[in-house]
């Protein structure tokens, strides 16, 4: 070392330097104390919903700091029902999990914009419009916490989404608590937001329409219990005759399956190609384009108990295509199970769309 | 010697290790609020322009809220094309075709009077709740609200209803249909509608911004928009291209909203309405008459 300084050679002066820095290493990346601001949403004819006003992104972003806090040290308003966080972890500890498991895909405000978003497909869930697709719940209700476990649990088969399993059950608890945080919190912003660029309200006020929002959101979301779909009747055994009336009905002109997934279930029905009237391909709720699911797979992303395919038939799947299609069984609330068979029945058959296209469709109504 | 280095080698350490602390960890010092590194200052001067901004805007907000309504008057109009009447290629009706042929392939994305050159389906819309709403007008909300559709039409293309009322969700066909209410957080449906199905109840969970599309999967150039508002004042132009808000506030400004699905928000082609927006005083007790063109090229028609 000595020698070094004496000889007045320049690099050797780094050698601390570095092994300093080396030391320091790449530390804890500190937090925004707020979140990024949302973009302007895009209406359905492709215009921003409304133009931006200076000043707008720091109001919105004051009174959601003042509700929800940062990404930091997150908290829920002062109102939130126990039932929404239920982890012994703090939402900041919580919070800090979800950084080190899910920010990369999901994005900091759960916006599902994360680094790694734009490379996958389909694209990660956008939390904010407090929209989930594989729910125990009736149509227009809030996914159970359950629901949202068991998504973490077992991932979403098909998709990007891993399953966690390895997490113990309050890392679970703390990760849906930070979601369900992050998703009022998004639909309270979208509010405001709209609330910013309309009227001339002073931040009291302001303040007082975000807490009110956020309150009935978390309504939402704590009666979400009350609002889970059990199975009209119990389920038939699984048999021959129960596929084929399955078969049936999904050929139907009444149920419409075959419209999006088509005769032979591939998800190549008619009404999944680009729509000639406007030019789209079928959309989400999100915007981004979806497909049928393709039922020969067997791959069923929102799990594949029995009970779950009876959940997506009778209420459809929020935010998508796939309607609720209690109504086409009023008079025989059984007729769901045996459509469930039939699609699990798919991967295994060897249909024939010719053969199917070519037999008169039969409806429910007449059928047994 | 010696001594001399070490003092250099501590300058030049604390020099180096203070570039390091601003560059931080291969963070983007771009200035944008994600991971920014300069945590403290940033923020700090974001919150005094939030705040320097918000007693601007009370103070604004003050001034107009000292003008209270002295009445209440109505406001009619008709909105007119300027230019020529663009011819919109019929609709391709592939299923079916026996029920929807008839009446589904008029091209309602623009329907203009040959005659008179009325625009219909234009929503007029106050954009925010007034103070005060005429007192006649408070109880008109109750009522429940077909939403039908035959011959694979919906026989609301355009529609303006009150938050508060239901939706009742029909079908008049003797084919399925799924009605797909895309209101985002304002609420969302997608029921399916069997020929004879029973009606399916719907409402939103909060006022639509703007109008919200609905549309069916199964036939997929089935279109309709639908506005909820948190007030009665809305409209919707008929045939001719006429519409009348009764009983709004007189005697100050209103924020009323201009929409068309051949171009989201208006703009006039006289500059009365930009961006959607459009500000008009009433006096107490008169009937204004408030009329303007659309230039076609302001529409996204082919």
């Amino acid at each position: 070392m000595k020698v070094c300084f004496q000889k007045g050679i320049l690099w050797c002066r780094w050698i601390p330097v570095i092994a300093l820095a080396s030391l320091v290493g790449c530390g804890p990346v500190a937090l925004p104390e707020r979140y990024q601001a949302r973009e302007v949403p895009v209406t359905n004819d492709g215009e921003l919903a409304y133009q931006q006003v200076e000043g707008m992104n720091e109001r919105i972003a004051g009174v959601m700091k003042e509700i929800f806090g940062g990404p930091g040290e997150p908290k829920m308003p002062a109102d939130a029902p126990a039932s929404l966080k239920v982890s012994a972890k703090s939402l900041s500890e919580s919070a800090s999990l979800y950084r080190r498991h899910c920010v990369h895909c999901h994005g900091l405000s759960g916006a599902g914009n994360g680094p790694t978003a734009p490379f996958l497909f389909p694209k990660p869930r956008d939390y904010r419009l407090g929209l989930y697709k594989f729910t125990s719940t009736t149509a227009d209700a809030k996914p159970t916490r359950e629901d949202l476990l068991n998504t973490l649990r077992i991932g979403v088969v098909g998709t990007s989404m891993p399953a966690f399993s390895l997490l113990d059950e309050d890392e679970l608890h703390a990760l849906v608590d930070y979601v369900i945080h992050l998703s009022v919190r998004g639909e309270v912003e979208y509010v405001v937001m709209e609330v910013v660029a309309d009227e001339d309200m002073d931040e009291s006020e302001l303040l007082e329409i975000a807490v009110d929002e956020a309150s009935s959101e978390m309504a939402r979301w704590e009666n979400a219990g009350d609002l889970v779909l059990m199975p009209e009747t119990p389920e038939p055994e699984f048999t021959e005759a129960s596929v084929k009336r399955g078969h049936e009905l999904f050929v139907s002109a009444d149920l419409q399956c075959a419209a999006c997934h088509g005769y032979t279930g591939r998800g190549d029905g008619p009404s999944a190609e680009v729509n000639p009237q406007t030019g789209q391909p079928l959309l989400d709720s999100w915007s981004e384009r979806i497909a049928p699911a393709n039922l020969t797979l067997g791959l069923y992303r929102g799990g594949r108990r029995p009970v779950d395919l009876y959940r997506r038939i009778h209420q459809g799947i929020k935010g998508t295509p796939m309607p609720v299609l209690r109504s086409a069984f009023k008079n025989n609330p059984e007729d769901i199970w045996h459509v469930v068979h039939f699609v699990q029945a798919i991967p295994y058959m060897d249909l024939d769309p010719i053969v199917v296209e070519t037999t008169p469709a039969a409806s429910p109504a007449e059928g047994d | 010697m010696f001594s001399s280095s070490l003092k250099k080698m501590v300058v030049w350490t604390g020099m180096f290790s203070c570039l390091l602390w601003i560059v931080g960890c291969g963070g983007d010092s771009g200035g944008t609020p994600k991971y920014a590194t300069k945590k403290r200052p940033a923020s700090t001067e974001s919150q005094d322009s939030a705040t320097e901004n918000s007693s601007k805007d009370s103070g604004k907000k003050a001034a107009s809220a000292n003008q209270k309504a002295d009445g209440w008057g109505t406001l009619k109009g008709t909105i007119t094309l300027a230019g020529d009447i663009p011819t919109l290629p019929a609709v391709t009706i592939e299923k079916d075709v026996e029920v929807c042929k008839e009446h589904a392939s008029v091209n309602e994305t623009l329907l203009v009077n040959s005659g008179n050159r009325g625009i219909k389906n234009v929503f007029v819309y106050l954009g925010k709740k007034p103070d005060e709403v005429h007192p006649d007008l408070v109880e008109a909300s109750d009522a429940v609200v077909d939403f039908d559709q035959k011959n694979c039409v919906f026989l609301t293309h355009a529609l303006a209803m009150h938050v508060d009322q239901d939706l009742n969700l029909l079908n008049s066909d003797p084919v399925s249909h799924n009605t797909r209410i895309q209101g985002g957080s304002s609420g969302e449906a997608n029921p399916l509608l069997p020929a004879g199905a029973d009606p399916q109840k719907f409402k939103f969970n909060r006022k639509t911004r703007n109008p919200v599309p609905v549309s069916c999967n199964i036939h997929p150039w089935m279109k309709s928009y639908v506005l909820a508002q948190d007030h009665p004042y809305f409209a919707v132009t008929d045939e001719n291209g006429a519409f009348e808000i009764p009983n709004l506030p007189s005697g100050i400004a209103l924020d009323l909203r201009v929409w068309h699905e051949a171009s989201g928000l208006v703009d006039s082609a006289g500059g009365e309405v930009v961006k959607g927006k459009w500000s008009v005083t009433l006096e107490a007790d008169v009937t204004q008459e408030e009329s303007f063109d659309i230039d076609v090229s302001s529409l996204d028609v082919e």
